[in-house]
């Protein structure tokens, strides 16, 4: 038979709201959390606004230790793990722990502390020669991204398969992709999976402004991310996590468990062409949507919601809106497409997992979230974009799609089993 | 379950220079390719020794518009790639979608992004250039593999740090069988260069503080005090077996089975279960028996515990004995290129029927033959390459000759 | 006093620097950028290097300019100058 992979548990920690209960009700309230930075002083940045979570690691049962050890993304990840847990039931102690596996996903991992400690050690980058007596025991945990799985395994007490998925802006998908292929490939009974990323600091902002791919709408931050509006202008930086457990299909109906959905299908594609640009059409998005429907054994037609990347840059929303019409045909103009990076912005290697729970629970309610902030649609972006306000539905199959730097266009179908 | 996936094209940037020629040869005659670290006055540093890519000038081998936009990390990883798919023969212009890339990082480009930090902070946000948001991250190398070869199939990138090659070859196998004829897979990393990216691992306390080549890393011995970082890439063409049989490629070596564990975070599988744990899984995966292991290619991390506990794990499973070796003594211990330049290594010593040698080991330890002073001719049919990351990742590898898979 | 300008050997030299693509002046004087093999992101370094340069702002619409005598225009007057003649 068949070995499929189910999500059975899902916790979040996005800007806005930190748990799953306040985020959907933020989203489909359609409230935007982007606002003026606060993490540090943007003076004389380009880009001076972001969507921050408003986070208190201690109010949420993280230990001075743990503070200490865990880069602000790894904390997110510990809430939202927890609440994931809770939610799931699963009886992780009634696994083998070499069955327990962890896939995470993360785009620019321990950035954050590693610059805040290389300004210290060089300071102020007066000196190339750092001065490593300077450096705190834990920073080779910022040094690479290894780690965010890795206090994962350790916090659920896994020791089967462990790893950190860092494609970039599509990491969160394919994280969760992996972690379903996990199951599937016998590898693990259960794999906690998911994606996190706390980039708002200096030297991340610095390199979008750098390429203009981020809104300088410093003014007017609630409405500075735009996605398929005529008036956007770039991407707003955001933060958080999000985790899913996934189970084996057969192994979570026998416990009883609250399957909320299958992950049907997952693709990926490199578009072979640029680092940052995107051909216009659209063909290798489209190919690992397709490619993502045929291992779910669904089509087109069978889509009730499209989770969009949805960035806000031009070059994105026109490529996106293409891509999903090659692989949707006639379709593509029935099925609602919206992007919740106009309220949460766009939390580079996270958003794709914070994006699937937000699927999750587009399944669960019956209601598609909107796209704030698009009152004069892009006439090029001209698919039901759900501008606004959101819209009661039944939402059975499920396309969440992403792009990102490095040319990686991901897809992941949720349904409802078959 | 065994697995279906051959090699069929290998490449390597190393300390030994540049092609799997090279790097074979040094392996052969032991050579000790550490050095003082040339990049930086190490006075005050808890680290010395390097092995670093000897005169490597980017430009001789990457078009300038890569150079520019790419950490160093990034142009081993391009120059390794570059080399497996010649070898392989592998023609991606026929269909780009076939063809996939997954080359994995530890540290991402460090030196890059150190430079550009050091001017935001000294200069201002806006001395930041355009390259940093792509040169940094550690989906450089599989994205510019993936552009500069038109490689459109599946495009992945793990951090498991140093089983990260071991890590994709296991993850390939699942790509492949889910459609995709092939894939680049690889490990590059280019940490030395940065002093930053030295000093964050002070904490750690792996890196060997010695400043003689041929004594700074020496695992299972009494002398162990960590081990020496490396720079370098591997990369392997890995093709589902039916596709490169149909098409007449040469297969170098079939990746039989693979596994991975946890450890936990940053004490290397204190007690060596998990590794054990790997070990066994990737060779019921291969259908192996353990009389049926030719050379174990060991992790080797060179701090006694560490070394304690993989000695200890090699005996477990393999009771009658078996050759081990740790060529990457003559140069270090590459991070995410780490694994990668071991299966390179595996690949090479299947196909020359040569174990090469430990260097600067001059004693195999207790009970264990480890393979020392000299290479040892051998007809090794199957090799198994074991792993472990400073993140906790642990992973085995079981390849096999060809003729004999 | 008179502003600073750049000249065509100067953006040879940039083009080479910032995009790592390698040109002459013959050539380069008669190029797009595209032509030339520099992307968008070459473009927006060899100005980020103008502005370090001249010691001013070139604005938003310099990314626009198609080539390098259109950009040398640019910096001397401000202009966009379209890719027709080039």
């Amino acid at each position: 038979m068949r070995r499929e992979a189910v999500v059975t548990g899902i916790g979040v920690v996005a800007p806005g709201a930190v748990g799953t209960t306040a985020f959907w009700d933020m989203l489909t309230a359609g409230r935007t959390a982007t606002r003026a930075v606060t993490l540090f002083d943007p003076a004389g940045f380009r880009s001076r606004i972001a969507a921050e979570v408003d986070f208190d690691p201690a109010a949420h049962g993280l230990d001075a230790e743990q503070v200490a050890r865990m880069d602000r993304y790894v904390q997110f990840t510990a809430v939202a793990l927890a609440e994931a847990l809770a939610d799931s039931g699963t009886p992780l102690e009634g696994f083998s722990p070499w069955r327990l596996g962890v896939s995470m996903g993360t785009a620019v991992g321990g950035t954050t502390l590693l610059e805040k400690e290389y300004v210290t050690m060089s300071r102020s980058g007066a000196d190339w020669v750092v001065d490593p007596s300077s450096a705190s025991p834990h920073l080779y945990r910022a040094l690479t991204p290894s780690m965010l799985s890795g206090e994962v395994a350790e916090l659920v007490g896994a020791r089967g398969p462990v790893q950190t998925v860092s494609t970039g802006c599509t990491s969160g998908l394919d994280a969760v992709g992996y972690a379903a292929q996990a199951i599937e490939d016998d590898l693990a009974d259960v794999v906690v999976t998911g994606a996190a990323e706390s980039p708002i600091s200096p030297i991340a902002m610095a390199c979008f402004d750098a390429i203009k791919a981020t809104s300088d709408s410093n003014d007017d931050p609630e409405h500075a991310s735009r996605p398929f509006d005529r008036h956007r202008n770039g991407f707003v930086m955001g933060e958080g996590a999000a985790v899913l457990v996934l189970e084996e299909a057969s192994a979570a109906k026998r416990r009883g468990a609250d399957i909320r959905c299958r992950v049907a299908g997952f693709a990926n594609h490199g578009n072979a062409f640029h680092m940052t640009g995107l051909r216009r059409e659209g063909t290798e998005m489209a190919r690992a949507i397709t490619t993502a429907l045929d291992r779910a054994r669904r089509s087109a037609e069978d889509v009730d919601y499209v989770n969009a990347h949805g960035s806000g840059t031009v070059q994105n929303d026109r490529h996106e809106t293409d891509a999903v019409k090659r692989a949707l045909g006639a379709h593509a103009r029935r099925v609602p497409m919206s992007s919740i990076k106009s309220m949460v912005g766009h939390s580079l290697g996270a958003i794709g997992s914070i994006e699937l729970a937000a699927c999750v629970l587009a399944m669960d309610t019956g209601v598609v979230p909107p796209t704030a902030n698009l009152t004069t649609p892009d006439p090029e972006c001209d698919l039901d974009h759900v501008p606004l306000t959101a819209r009661e539905q039944r939402n059975d199959v499920v396309l969440s799609v992403g792009s990102g730097f490095g040319g990686f266009q991901s897809a992941v179908v949720l349904d409802r089993g078959v | 379950m065994t697995m279906d996936t051959v090699i069929t094209g290998l490449g390597t940037v190393s300390p030994a220079g540049l092609g799997v020629e090279a790097y074979w040869e040094a392996l052969v005659e032991g050579r000790t390719l550490i050095a003082p670290i040339p990049d930086f006055d190490t006075e005050g540093f808890h680290v010395h020794l390097g092995g670093k890519v000897p005169g490597f000038d980017p430009y001789d081998h990457i078009e300038g518009r890569f150079v520019v936009q790419t950490d160093a990390f990034t142009r081993f990883a391009l120059v390794a790639a570059e080399e497996a798919l010649r070898d392989s023969g592998v023609d991606t212009s026929v269909d780009p979608y076939a063809t996939g890339a997954l080359i994995c990082s530890g540290a991402g480009g460090v030196e890059f992004g150190q430079r550009e930090i050091e001017a935001l902070w000294s200069e201002g946000p806006d001395r930041v250039g355009p390259y940093q948001s792509i040169a940094w991250f550690y989906a450089a190398s599989t994205g510019q593999v993936s552009i500069r070869n038109g490689l459109k199939g599946m495009c992945g990138v793990l951090v498991t740090d140093e089983p990260g090659m071991l890590d994709a070859l296991g993850q390939s196998a699942r790509t492949l069988r889910r459609g995709t004829s092939s894939m680049l897979v690889g490990g590059a990393e280019a940490p030395i260069g940065s002093p930053f990216s030295l000093a964050c691992q002070v904490g750690s306390e792996v890196l060997s503080p010695g400043v003689d080549p041929t004594t700074a890393y020496v695992p299972f011995t009494e002398g162990a005090t960590g081990h020496v970082p490396a720079e370098g890439a591997a990369v392997a063409l890995v093709e589902r077996a039916d596709v490169a049989r149909e098409r007449g490629a040469r297969i170098r070596a079939v990746v039989a089975g693979q596994a991975s564990t946890f450890g936990g975070v940053g004490v290397f599988d204190p007690g060596g279960e998990g590794l054990l744990w790997a070990a066994r899984q990737a060779m019921e995966r291969a259908g192996v028996s353990p009389e049926e292991v030719d050379v174990v290619f060991a992790d080797a991390v060179g701090l006694p515990k560490a070394d304690a506990d993989e000695v200890a794990t090699i005996r477990r499973l393999f009771p009658k004995g078996v050759a081990v070796t740790a060529p990457k003594t003559g140069f270090g211990r590459a991070y995410a290129g780490a694994g990668a330049l071991d299966v390179a290594a595996a690949v090479l010593s299947l196909e020359h029927r040569i174990i090469p040698p430990t260097p600067h080991v001059l004693d195999a330890p207790f009970g264990l033959d480890l393979v020392v002073r000299v290479p040892r001719p051998a007809r090794p049919r199957t090799a198994l390459v074991l792993s472990r990351g400073m993140g906790g990742a642990n992973s085995a590898v079981v390849l096999k000759h060809p003729e004999h898979a | 006093m008179s502003q600073r300008n750049i000249t065509i050997e100067e953006l040879v030299e940039l083009v080479s620097i910032c995009a790592g693509v390698r040109t002459d002046v013959a050539t380069a004087s008669t190029s797009t950028f595209e032509e030339l093999g520099v992307d968008s992101l070459g473009v927006l370094g060899i100005i980020a290097e103008i502005e370090r340069r001249v010691g001013r702002k070139l604005g938003p619409d310099a990314e626009l300019v198609p080539s390098p005598t259109a950009l040398i225009a640019f910096v001397a007057e401000g202009d966009v100058v379209t890719a027709d003649g080039v």
